[in-house]
């Protein structure tokens, strides 16, 4: 009997110690009246792009938690985390008080998803096909979910100005030779993983008028040295933070397969231009296009 | 009141009367406290008095303790399920291991060793990786291509190491044991190579496979695995006498009546079932099936009538608290479950090696 009724007794002490509960907010939210319209909107929002589009249309103040995907967004650092996007956790995300979380596709698993909804979240699923249009889309979608058309059209129109901008570079600046670029970013140490067909950067890359030097596959694979000879890149172009992480251009040059080819230049974007096409991308754009040289639109 | 086996002489004498009636109570009684505990701890603190009431009042009975709305929506669509999966889970694997010890007469053996786990993680892996589950064109299947596939995959290796295994007739420990590891690894070597081709949506699915979960417990979850587990334990343990007489050796079971190669196939085909459902609902949770047997008959001896149910209690009781554990050590990040299992289940395993010197 000894051992068991030692087990039932460690039990029951452990209803005391494993419950913890991180902020306040689980314990304070009972003793109200249940999350009605009336209730402060509380978001958490999974995915860098929906993370923008929200900060963007100025909400970022009803921000909860966010997954660790965006925190590569000065603006989101700081806030709660609610993990992984694919492996989130069903009741923290509810601990922090959540009414709506606004989620890229890729957030899951499938199973935590329908736990939320039935727990009475509003879940909301974005797409993250890296197109120009789903960008657009999902600018419209969140700002009309959030309330708030006006500011989601002005972001709209400010991306409209930017992009009509750089195809005014672009028109400027058509030479024989279309630039090859090599997108490629670092996924851990030592593992440079390649933008290939219907990646964000590829998206940029075209935006901007340059050609994407991979063409092979869809998605992102790790980079080989015979890769990198039969893409012949004129420009390399990596995330801020991976440059960092490999310790400048120098570093760059040294990476097997990048150092047998030569006369590439550099050109860095921030990091979240690589995970999905946010409200920002014009900028990228206009950075990738001043890496290329094209000459500023009002340019003689 | 059989004495200790001679193979375990290290061993204080228990007294067998001791022990003899309350193993049902006790274990109950544990895996009831483990399931009350899992319910109300967490990230969203749930106390036990509105616990009860919530739950009386989704059988209908008001006692005027509810909870709030939130807390009873994380206990009902959130807590419950994931409760529910894990008794069945864990009673399922326990209850393999049980039985594939008496089967090859070997308290090392368990589903994780005999291939079972892997072959259900590797169809698992294949299914993923070739998208059955969003493949329009297989319709009313797709829903199953995931889960079917594990249970084939589990059929599949627990049939190949139990064949190569088997040398003139009898499937000989050492050599089934061998098989299993040899199956084991080249289903790890398969999922090594698959996840190389795998996207990064595929991978994290992978991994959930691989280590195991219970996270992703809904009802409909629930329910898809309910049938599967549990015709699974009901054929486990309507051959508990059988796997007392198999203990004997088969040979003297076959003169007691046994249908040996009979018994042999149904215990290996009911565990191929039931580890092939549990891995489907959960991924793969190691260790369960070697730990709680080998427990329970250092604790209560070898007899199978009792063992076999007393395993399946005390499997569901460990995976619950596990889970539990997964839960709320890392909060807000969610440990893979079958990762807590087997960190408990090595050092086990390693006392069982040790103690269990000359046969096995």
């Amino acid at each position: 009997m000894k051992p068991w009724s030692l087990g039932l007794a460690a039990l029951l002490l452990s209803q005391g110690a494993l419950a913890t509960s991180p902020p306040a907010a689980a314990k304070s939210a009972p003793k109200e009246a249940p999350a009605t319209k009336s209730a402060p909107v509380k978001l958490v929002t999974v995915g860098p792009a929906v993370t923008e589009t929200v900060f963007a249309l100025g909400m970022g103040e009803a921000v909860v938690g966010v997954d660790d995907t965006s925190l590569a967004l000065p603006m989101a650092r700081g806030r709660p985390k609610v993990g992984y996007q694919r492996a989130l956790a069903s009741e923290p995300l509810i601990a922090l008080g959540t009414t709506a979380l606004l989620a890229s596709e890729e957030a899951g698993p499938p199973g935590v998803l329908e736990q939320l909804r039935s727990a009475g979240l509003d879940v909301v699923i974005l797409s993250n096909k890296p197109t120009l249009d789903e960008a657009r889309n999902r600018v419209r979608v969140l700002a009309k979910k959030l309330g708030r058309e006006s500011q989601g059209e002005a972001l709209v129109a400010d991306l409209e100005k930017q992009l009509q901008d750089a195809a005014a570079r672009v028109a400027k600046g058509k030479q024989g030779k279309p630039v090859r670029i090599l997108a490629l970013y670092a996924r851990g140490a030592n593992a440079l993983m390649v933008a290939g067909k219907e990646t964000p950067t590829e998206e940029l890359i075209r935006l901007a008028g340059g050609v994407n030097a991979v063409t092979e596959y869809s998605g992102h694979r790790p980079l080989t040295a015979e890769g990198v000879i039969v893409a012949a890149p004129d420009i390399i172009l990596v995330p801020d933070g991976t440059l960092t992480a490999l310790g400048g251009e120098a570093a760059l040059r040294n990476v097997p397969g990048l150092s047998q080819v030569k006369g590439w230049k550099v050109t860095t974007v921030e990091d979240v231009h690589f995970m999905s096409l946010g409200p920002n991308l014009g900028k990228a754009v206009q950075r990738i296009q001043d890496g290329m040289g094209l000459p500023a639109r009002d340019a003689k | 009141m059989a004495p200790a086996p001679a193979s375990y002489p290290a061993r204080a004498p228990v007294n067998p009367a001791r022990l003899r009636p309350r193993p049902w109570w006790v274990l109950g009684a544990v895996l009831v406290v483990a399931a009350l505990t899992s319910l109300s701890v967490g990230s969203v603190r749930v106390p036990l008095l509105g616990l009860a009431g919530s739950l009386l009042g989704a059988l209908g009975v008001e006692t005027g303790h509810r909870l709030e709305a939130v807390q009873e929506a994380v206990l009902l669509s959130i807590r419950l399920p994931r409760v529910a999966l894990g008794v069945m889970v864990g009673a399922v694997l326990a209850t393999c291991g049980a039985a594939l010890q008496a089967l090859f007469r070997n308290p090392l053996v368990e589903p994780g060793l005999l291939g079972t786990s892997g072959g259900a993680a590797l169809g698992a892996v294949l299914a993923i990786i070739l998208d059955l589950s969003i493949d329009s064109r297989l319709g009313a299947f797709r829903l199953l291509a995931v889960p079917g596939m594990a249970f084939a995959g589990a059929l599949g290796a627990t049939l190949l190491a139990q064949r190569l295994g088997t040398g003139g007739g009898r499937s000989e420990t050492t050599r089934v044991l061998l098989a299993g590891v040899a199956v084991t690894a080249g289903a790890g070597a398969g999922i090594g190579l698959l996840t190389h081709v795998a996207t990064d949506a595929q991978l994290r699915t992978i991994t959930f496979w691989t280590w195991g979960s219970l996270s992703g417990a809904s009802w409909s979850v629930v329910g898809a695995a309910a049938v599967p587990l549990m015709a699974a334990l009901v054929l486990l343990l309507s051959e508990a006498r059988s796997l007392n007489l198999l203990l004997l050796g088969e040979r003297e079971a076959w003169h007691l009546g046994v249908d040996v190669e009979r018994l042999k196939r149904k215990l290996i085909l009911a565990g191929a079932l039931g580890v092939g459902a549990a891995v489907s609902a959960s991924g793969v949770i190691g260790f369960v099936g070697l730990m709680v047997p080998a427990l329970l008959r250092l604790g209560m001896g070898p007899d199978h009538r009792r063992l076999m149910g007393a395993s399946a209690l005390l499997g569901a009781a460990l995976l619950v608290v596990a889970d539990t554990l997964a839960r709320t050590a890392a909060a807000p990040v969610e440990l893979p479950v079958g990762a807590l299992t087997s960190a408990l289940g090595v050092p086990v395993f390693i006392v069982l090696l040790a103690r269990s010197k000359g046969t096995l």
